[in-house]
């Protein structure tokens, strides 16, 4: 699936393991920043594209958001059979293929969240859990673009797609929580 | 070398919500074609757009205009009593406040304006202001502050200025045939200020504002149909402070607090 390096055979050193991590972590960076900048210099509008088959676009953000994070589940399980990490599980041959598809699946779920977030409400500040929930909403996606950036590399030290992923992970479940959870348990559950 | 999947995937995300993105500007530029807040997206001119007037006034609506401009220019149809002596004609006003207050109605204190409640937040020269009574008073008004002065007009007339002097801001607010004074203190307090949420509600693009003061009063109007030449005003539903949220017949209106101290909502 990954497409082949064209370096040279890398020597088993772990500080050129780690520099290969500085490009992808500064281009994550500068994707968090972007986004982050934008949701405070455009004026929230209020009002974004509006999906069909929804009450209000609270709810289909709330329903994207939630559909991401069960795909983000399916990754973690996924990703821990393909390490060996579950004790009598042998990882059947299509277990690549379904954590490929689930991270798509939920990364594409998330941006159209993302992006009426950013347009419609923007960066904001005024409480907590707004606050958090902007930080992280921004964060995901820098740190989304890092684990993916460092996906096809070769010679990083084992660690660091585990670490990358649950950093991942753990961002959209904090981002799940400080939004799709807070938005149902405050005007409940419907479309 | 072709790029790997994972720059691929990133790429359709990107994409993606570029895609979105613009969906979202164009819709929202077509369904708020006057929208005063066009100025600032990317995809659409900020222009001033002048709608034929009802034929019994024969008069000229004339729209908010951009942000950018909207304190320089005079309202077309502003009613004839735009009082000349403003009270306390003094300082100018500081950036980055927020000031909100009841107030009172014909110009003289003391005299009830109804619950009419009217909030001014000023960020950098930015300034916001809002006047409403929670039942048929809702006005929104856009611009900035030009040497020291706030004098910003609305739609229908409405008119609002504005005379800073030590951490209160007083002035007058002409809207709907109504002449309300105020004399708002600075607000200091995270829940007191101004909301504003726009939402699409059963089809209707609705307006909410609402404003809380430092007491726990609060006032709030819903506009339908914000940007047409005939707005329709109702009272707002309950906003919870705690949590920037109203419930509108089971429509979620997530609100925006305009606070010039902290910048959110410009």
């Amino acid at each position: 699936m990954t497409a082949q390096s064209d370096v040279s055979p890398v020597p088993d050193d772990t500080s050129l393991g780690i520099a290969k991590l500085i490009v992808p972590s500064l281009i994550g960076g500068l994707v968090a920043l972007t986004l982050g900048i934008y949701g405070r210099l455009h004026h929230p509008t209020g009002i974004a594209v509006s999906l069909a088959g929804f009450t209000s676009a609270g709810y289909a953000k709330s329903w994207l958001a939630t559909g991401a994070t069960i795909f983000a589940i399916v990754q973690v399980i996924s990703a821990l059979v393909m390490y060996g990490k579950i004790p009598r599980v042998s990882a059947p041959s299509w277990i690549g293929r379904a954590h490929r598809w689930s991270g798509r699946i939920a990364f594409l779920l998330a941006v159209p969240v993302a992006i009426n977030c950013l347009y419609g409400l923007g960066f904001q500040t005024y409480s907590t859990r707004v606050l958090i929930h902007s930080i992280l909403g921004c964060a995901f996606f820098g740190a989304f673009t890092v684990k993916m950036l460092i996906l096809p590399k070769r010679g990083v030290p084992g660690w660091v797609l585990p670490v990358a992923g649950a950093v991942v992970f753990l961002i959209l479940v904090a981002i799940w929580f400080s939004s799709a959870y807070w938005f149902f348990s405050t005007f409940g559950i419907h479309r | 070398m072709k790029p790997s999947t994972p720059v691929i995937t990133l790429l359709a995300g990107a994409a993606l919500g570029v895609a979105v993105l613009v969906a979202s500007t164009l819709q929202t530029s077509s369904a708020a074609p006057v929208n005063p807040y066009a100025a600032t997206s990317p995809a659409s001119a900020g222009t001033t757009v002048t709608l034929p007037a009802p034929a019994s006034s024969g008069a000229v609506v004339t729209l908010p205009p951009p942000a950018s401009s909207a304190a320089t220019s005079t309202p077309t149809a502003s009613p004839s009593s735009i009082p000349t002596t403003a009270p306390a004609v003094s300082g100018t006003v500081p950036p980055d406040a927020d000031y909100a207050a009841q107030v009172s109605e014909g110009g003289e204190s003391g005299k009830g304006g109804e619950g009419a409640a009217v909030a001014v937040s000023v960020h950098g020269n930015k300034a916001v202001a809002y006047v409403c009574d929670g039942h048929k008073v809702g006005h929104w008004f856009n611009g900035t502050v030009k040497g020291g002065k706030l004098d910003l007009a609305g739609q229908d007339g409405a008119h609002i200025t504005l005379n800073y002097r030590s951490a209160k801001a007083a002035g007058y607010v002409m809207a709907d045939g109504h002449q309300y004074t105020f004399s708002a203190p600075t607000l200091h307090g995270h829940r007191s200020g101004l909301y504003e949420s726009v939402a699409m509600v059963h089809g209707v693009k609705v307006k909410f504002g609402w404003i809380v003061l430092p007491n726990g009063y609060q006032v709030g109007s819903a506009i339908a149909n914000p940007d047409s030449a005939n707005p329709q005003v109702t009272p707002a539903p309950p906003l919870d402070p705690a949590t920037g949220t109203a419930d509108d017949g089971g429509v979620a209106i997530i609100a925006t607090l305009i606070s010039g101290v902290s910048g959110s909502g410009f």
